[in-house]
């Protein structure tokens, strides 16, 4: 009895389950691997779709003529809808499992709370956390429109920059997952600014600083310096190249390669103290004058560049707490961990009351290695 | 079930933490907005204290009862009768199984892919649990001993694979809003565990039972703590605005080539499911088999299996509204019914039935 059970259980199982020929067919779909959002003032939001064209990657990769992407166009009152005619127009499915990134106009961020625009994405089953998220100072379609012959699928590109933008402390590389994470009320959103510069084959995308987000809405940008002092404090910069102006002889170029920062905090009063300590450690990559090299100079250049570094924070600061009112780097939420008792009830005050929180910045940084070359002088030769 | 089948304390520490895990990979606690963040992870310590001192009313039944089980110990007390506890049983069965396909439904069409074809896969699902209820205990607690390895061996995986991902920001502070979220965390949680109301029903059938609930719901506790971690770690107080945490915060992790791991926890999760139904029929029809013959345990097996799927489909669209609300209510009443009312019922019985006899002269 239990045999013929099974039997017609799993013959059940068979009839029941659907086959091939109701599933979609894979040129019914478009592998999304970008999606750019822009402002389309009374029509909603326009939206730019970088797609893997299923029929161009049939066959080798190397026997491509063009990258295997194509890029459409559509409408929509939401991002959403606008996704929905993309169906219509194209008969055509997304499948937004493979999207690398989202390129939002700085139209749109400042029509839109970053919450609702990104809304869409955050509900979305295939959507993933480490889709990338940057800002484009022209149309994003400039952005995922861009061919380039190292990279198949063009927003491999643009995500590779902003990965490698943020270890070398150029980009504020931001994914929907600190987005999610911001969203939650534990800081401030920012954004990483691009924009492309060239045309045809020689555009390329550069990196041109960083937005900023009070709950959401645009409030500002930072510039190169405020961004790289931004991905200090955040623990999230890797290398980079510092260049030293002397007041006598030639610029010395320094190569990042170890930073560290920790904040700490204490009480004082109704207000918090801040303390940013950030350790740096460098080599010199680049100078012209064998003087430099010499134990006291060594010093000298150290302290140089923990001024430098010092100034890049401290701008950072400045402009995002003071000038902006927001909290990027969630100092309400340290404060809420080390101090409750000072942000309970008032957690809603606090973004305006962090401009009255005092912040030191102290920074260690240290030059541990000259290269190959030590910059000695070569013999006299008559 | 067969009566001369038993299971090691280790079968049922695998049984209870296969149950336990595949509830706390589906948490949807945070969107309730009780305990969360750091402060659930004290919530779980508690829960586990809850659960074992609720383990004492049975603990105190085993020992009186010496090795015979709540069913067989009705029909001593009250003959014929117990077969009135048998059908409770099965229907408390059938209820766990209910809430579990409620929470596959709702998971594999909300979380994974909402064109899954949910109502093929639910009969799938059911059908091989109440199948696999005529392979006994035995089989379903070797097959939880299986799932389990793979469950741990997942989670810590998938944890270590995270901690690039994890920040301690995320951490919200412990008690910031008191110990009242921690205590509503755990009395929230709580009647997510019904297996403690057929402790006693398995009495005979396990060695060393309180050894093995004991550990099983020290472990599970463990393990469950190294999932908030995780989720806390990853998504912070973001984790409290998702649907499923555990799951988003997954759907981050690789590992050196390997991504896309969310299809792990997927996966441990339809194991577990599979096992926790499988072992609730197996108790269903051993109670259905106790109080009616064994002749008709088809039609009792796919009688149950129609009821669960008939209430779990219907019932899945609801259950976020409802799990917070009435269901949490009605799973409190029956956990606290078969886990402390009905052993003292059971023994108050046999005090009078003894005293009675003892006042007739008649031998105890």
């Amino acid at each position: 009895m239990r045999t013929w059970f099974l039997l017609v259980a799993v013959l059940l199982g068979f009839v029941m389950i659907p086959s091939c020929r109701e599933k979609s067919q894979i040129n019914n779909r478009v592998v999304v691997t970008a999606v750019g959002i822009d402002d389309a003032a009374e029509e909603g939001c326009a939206l730019s779709i970088q797609a893997i064209e299923a029929l161009k990657i049939a066959g080798s990769l190397t026997n491509q003529e063009d990258n295997a992407t194509g890029l459409y166009q559509t409408q929509g009152e939401t991002v959403s809808s606008a996704m929905k005619s993309f169906v219509t127009q194209t008969g055509r499915n997304t499948y937004l499992m493979q999207n690398r990134a989202i390129v939002l106009s700085m139209d749109q961020i400042q029509k839109q709370p970053l919450q609702t625009t990104l809304d869409y994405f955050l509900r979305n089953t295939e959507s993933r956390p480490g889709v990338y998220l940057a800002v484009s100072r022209g149309s994003p379609d400039e952005v995922l429109g861009i061919k380039t012959s190292s990279y198949t699928i063009p927003s491999e590109y643009l995500v590779t920059l902003l990965r490698e933008g943020q270890r070398w402390g150029y980009s504020a590389g931001t994914t929907l997952l600190d987005a999610e994470r911001a969203f939650s009320g534990m800081f401030d959103a920012y954004l990483p600014i691009v924009r492309v510069e060239g045309e045809g084959d020689d555009a390329s995308i550069q990196m041109d600083g960083t937005a900023v987000f009070r709950e959401g809405s645009f409030v500002g940008e930072l510039n190169a310096e405020e961004t790289r002092g931004l991905l200090f404090i955040q623990n999230a910069i890797e290398k980079g190249a510092v260049i030293l102006e002397r007041e006598e002889g030639p610029p010395v170029t320094l190569e990042l390669q170890k930073s560290r920062t920790k904040i700490s905090l204490e009480r004082t009063g109704d207000t918090a103290a801040f303390t940013i300590r950030v350790t740096a450690k460098a080599e010199i990559a680049e100078e012209s004058d064998g003087d430099s090299l010499a134990a006291g100079n060594l010093r000298e250049l150290s302290r140089e560049l923990e001024q430098s570094i010092e100034q890049e924070v401290r701008a950072a600061v400045e402009k995002t707490v003071m000038d902006y009112g927001c909290d990027v780097f969630g100092f309400g939420r340290r404060i809420m961990q080390k101090e409750p008792g000072l942000i309970r009830g008032e957690e809603d005050d606090w973004p305006q009351k962090l401009k009255e929180c005092a912040y030191h910045i102290v920074v260690d940084a240290e030059i541990r290695s000259i290269g190959t070359d030590t910059g000695a002088k070569p013999n006299q030769v008559s | 079930m067969e009566k001369t089948v038993k299971i090691s304390p280790w079968q049922l520490l695998s049984l209870i933490l296969v149950s336990r895990i595949a509830v706390a990979l589906t948490y949807t606690g945070g969107a309730a907005g009780v305990a969360h963040g750091t402060d659930r992870m004290v919530s779980l310590v508690l829960e586990a204290g809850l659960l074992l001192l609720l383990f004492l009313p049975t603990l105190w039944y085993i020992h009186a009862a010496k090795g015979i089980g709540s069913l067989e110990y009705a029909y001593v007390q009250f003959g014929r009768g117990g077969a009135v506890v048998a059908v409770l049983y099965a229907l408390y069965c059938l209820y766990i199984q209910c809430l579990d396909l409620m929470q596959f439904d709702h998971f594999a069409s909300t979380a994974m892919s909402p064109d899954i074809p949910r109502v093929v896969l639910c009969i799938a699902l059911v059908a091989a649990a109440f199948v696999a209820a005529f392979y006994g205990l035995e089989a379903a607690a070797r097959t939880a001993a299986v799932v389990v390895f793979l469950m741990t061996l997942v989670i810590v995986f998938l944890g270590l694979s995270l901690i690039p991902d994890m920040k301690a920001l995320n951490f919200p502070p412990l008690f910031y809003d008191g110990v009242a979220p921690v205590i509503e965390g755990a009395l929230e949680n709580l009647p997510r565990f019904l297996e403690l109301g057929v402790m006693a029903l398995l009495v005979p059938y396990v060695k060393g039972m309180s050894r093995g609930y004991s550990a099983g719901i020290l472990t599970a506790a463990a393990v469950v703590l190294v999932m908030q971690v995780t989720l806390v770690g990853v998504l912070g107080d973001y984790s409290e605005m998702v649907t499923y945490p555990y799951y988003t915060a997954v759907t981050i992790a690789h590992s050196s080539m390997l991504q896309r791991l969310d299809i792990l926890v997927a996966a441990i999760w339809l194991a577990g499911i599979f096992v926790k139904m499988a072992f609730m029929a197996v108790l269903f029809l051993g109670c259905l088999r106790q109080a009616f013959g064994d002749k008709l345990k088809i039609l009792y097996v796919a009688l149950g299996g129609a009821v669960v799927l008939v209430v779990g489909l219907i019932l899945g669209d609801t259950l976020l509204a409802a799990e917070h609300g009435y269901l949490w209510l009605a799973s409190t009443i029956l956990l606290l019914a078969f886990s402390v009312v009905l052993p003292i019922v059971l023994l108050g019985a046999n005090a009078v039935r003894v005293k009675r006899r003892k006042e007739r002269g008649e031998a105890v």
